[in-house]
């Protein structure tokens, strides 16, 4: 799984349009998200985690005000995390079947010769 | 529906090594100092870079060009310039010639002593530097 998050990060990291903090969130998150999930919760093994705002800061890197923006970032273009919200706080949500993952997509590598030679 | 493949198409087989650790903005020592300033990567624009070079090349000694690396990061070749230069303050960067380097790219402990010294150094002389500023003391900044 570490590799496989490390992967995605490595080709958003490709696309110029992709901005580096959206990429760093996703990466920085990983370790703390997979810790959550290996705790099975009443219903069975989990399948999303939850982080609140207040802690991304540390596990990132990033400072407070750029978060906001790599979230937003990071949902709609890496798509591993989304944020949710329930009126009292924000939440990032660890998944693996969103965003639109497009930037980077197999356009992008494809059109790299040294990736496309591998 | 769209699967996980094809949302995130394989990279092709590179050697990553411990390129985990080493791009892992996580880790203490990128929490211990502001985000431009310090890092196994030498701040967010070499860590930005180091991520491409290993996404490419995997965790080695690379051949570049400037004109190479501006390409990599869409970017015009002065800014490529100065990824070279951030990624260099962590790593063995060389700059042969007018426009070539040599990066080695490898892990950094944390804590490793080396980097500690260039992150500290490099706030005693913007502290000195301001300090010169406000007192207008050039002696200062040295």
């Amino acid at each position: 799984m570490g590799t496989n998050v490390l992967k995605i990060a490595l080709g958003a990291s490709l696309d110029s349009s992709i901005e580096t903090s959206a990429i760093r969130l996703t990466l920085g998150l990983h370790d703390e998200i997979k810790k959550r999930l290996a705790i099975p919760n009443r219903e069975g093994p989990r399948t999303e985690a939850f982080i609140a705002h207040e802690y991304l800061e540390h596990f990132t890197g990033l400072d407070h005000r750029t978060m906001p923006k790599a979230a937003a970032l990071a949902e709609k273009r890496i798509g591993l995390v989304i944020r949710s919200g329930d009126g009292l706080k924000n939440r990032l949500m660890y998944g693996t079947s969103h965003g639109q993952a497009q930037g980077w997509g197999v356009d992008r590598l494809a059109s790299l010769p040294a990736i496309a030679d591998r | 529906m769209l699967t996980d493949s094809l949302l995130f198409p394989p990279l092709p087989t590179v050697e990553l090594g411990g390129a985990r650790e080493f791009l892992d903005p996580a880790s203490d020592l990128w929490g211990k100092y502001p985000p431009y300033e310090g890092g196994p990567c030498g701040g967010h624009r070499g860590w930005r870079l180091a991520m491409v070079l290993v996404a490419m090349y995997g965790m080695s000694t690379i051949e570049t060009t400037t004109d190479e690396v501006a390409g990599l990061l869409g970017t015009n070749t002065s800014q490529a310039n100065n990824y070279l230069l951030a990624l260099g303050k962590a790593n063995p960067v060389v700059k042969t010639s007018r426009g070539e380097w040599t990066v080695h790219l490898q892990n950094n402990d944390v804590g490793d002593t080396r980097m500690e010294h260039t992150v500290m150094n490099a706030a005693h002389q913007r502290r000195a530097a301001w300090k010169s500023r406000l007192t207008g003391n050039k002696d200062a900044a040295t």
